[in-house]
């Protein structure tokens, strides 16, 4: 959601979306329509890209919209809390955390290892070394009420 | 152009064979001055998931499958310390390590905080 230097005037658009599913109005359609992007066109090419992955999958998605309305897009792993949540065997994060409430779920530390590996991949992460990503991952579960474990 | 080390308390401008050279403060462990020569604790915490389990809800490809467990020991050392309270509250309890500082800092900054609300 912010604008290039002057010439392109490109905008970046953040959205999820679930593989392979797309184009309903609510989340996508406005969006793009708004930057002049036919939602249809996006709709395709993301669910052609995404055709390996297991239907359903919330995939991130940063897409480029230049100033003549052409559009680029990258696709980028599933959030952490979805792993979480399916590791765990859980469908929601708890409502409360925190040493007064009881955990909602588990994982053990070889599905964080796991779950760091796959967001090694992602562009974002070339920085960090794979100890912090599984830092990164923990402290998501403990915000999300998930107990980790050896 | 950076002439020595010091591993002093002394910070700042400093006069070297008359040359004007910068000195900063560096603690042993930023130069990764290890001290290795207590043996190593033998691990003691031994994975919930043995070798050979399904780690469910990884894979999210069609094509793929969820990855097993590998043997405790196949994993990196650091695995088994980043959920270990004890090995951070040692980093704390140590002078040397940025850990120690950031929580003191971190704790200076909540008392003078909470003084500050009873104020007002």
């Amino acid at each position: 959601m912010s604008k290039k230097a002057p010439a392109a005037a490109a905008s970046l658009l953040r959205l999820v979306v679930p593989a392979g599913k797309a184009t309903p109005s609510p989340p996508i359609g406005p969006a793009l329509g708004q930057r002049g992007v036919k939602s249809m066109d996006f709709c395709k090419q993301f669910n052609d890209r995404t055709k390996n992955v297991d239907a359903g999958t919330p995939l991130p998605v940063i897409i480029t919209v230049k100033g003549d309305r052409t559009f680029t897009f990258v696709t980028k792993s599933p959030p952490t809390s979805f792993f979480l949540k399916r590791a765990a065997g859980i469908e929601k994060g708890a409502t409360n955390i925190g040493k007064d409430h009881p955990f909602v779920g588990k994982v053990n530390l070889k599905q964080v290892y796991e779950i760091a590996k796959i967001k090694q991949a992602d562009d974002g992460m070339g920085h960090l070394s794979l100890k912090g990503i599984c830092a990164g991952v923990i402290g998501s579960a403990k915000s999300m009420g998930i107990e980790v474990v050896a | 152009m950076l002439k020595s080390f010091t591993s002093t308390a002394f910070s700042g401008l400093r006069t070297v064979s008359q040359q004007q050279v910068r000195c900063i403060q560096v603690s042993a462990r930023s130069l990764n001055v290890k001290d290795d020569s207590a043996p190593k604790a033998k691990r003691t915490v031994v994975s919930s998931a043995p070798e050979g389990t399904v780690l469910k809800g990884i894979n999210y490809m069609k094509d793929g499958k969820d990855p097993v467990a590998l043997a405790d020991d196949a994993y990196p050392e650091w695995l088994w310390e980043i959920n270990d309270p004890a090995v951070r509250n040692a980093r704390i309890a140590d002078p040397l390590d940025k850990k120690h500082h950031k929580e003191a800092r971190r704790q200076a900054i909540k008392g003078d905080n909470f003084i500050r609300d009873k104020k007002t």
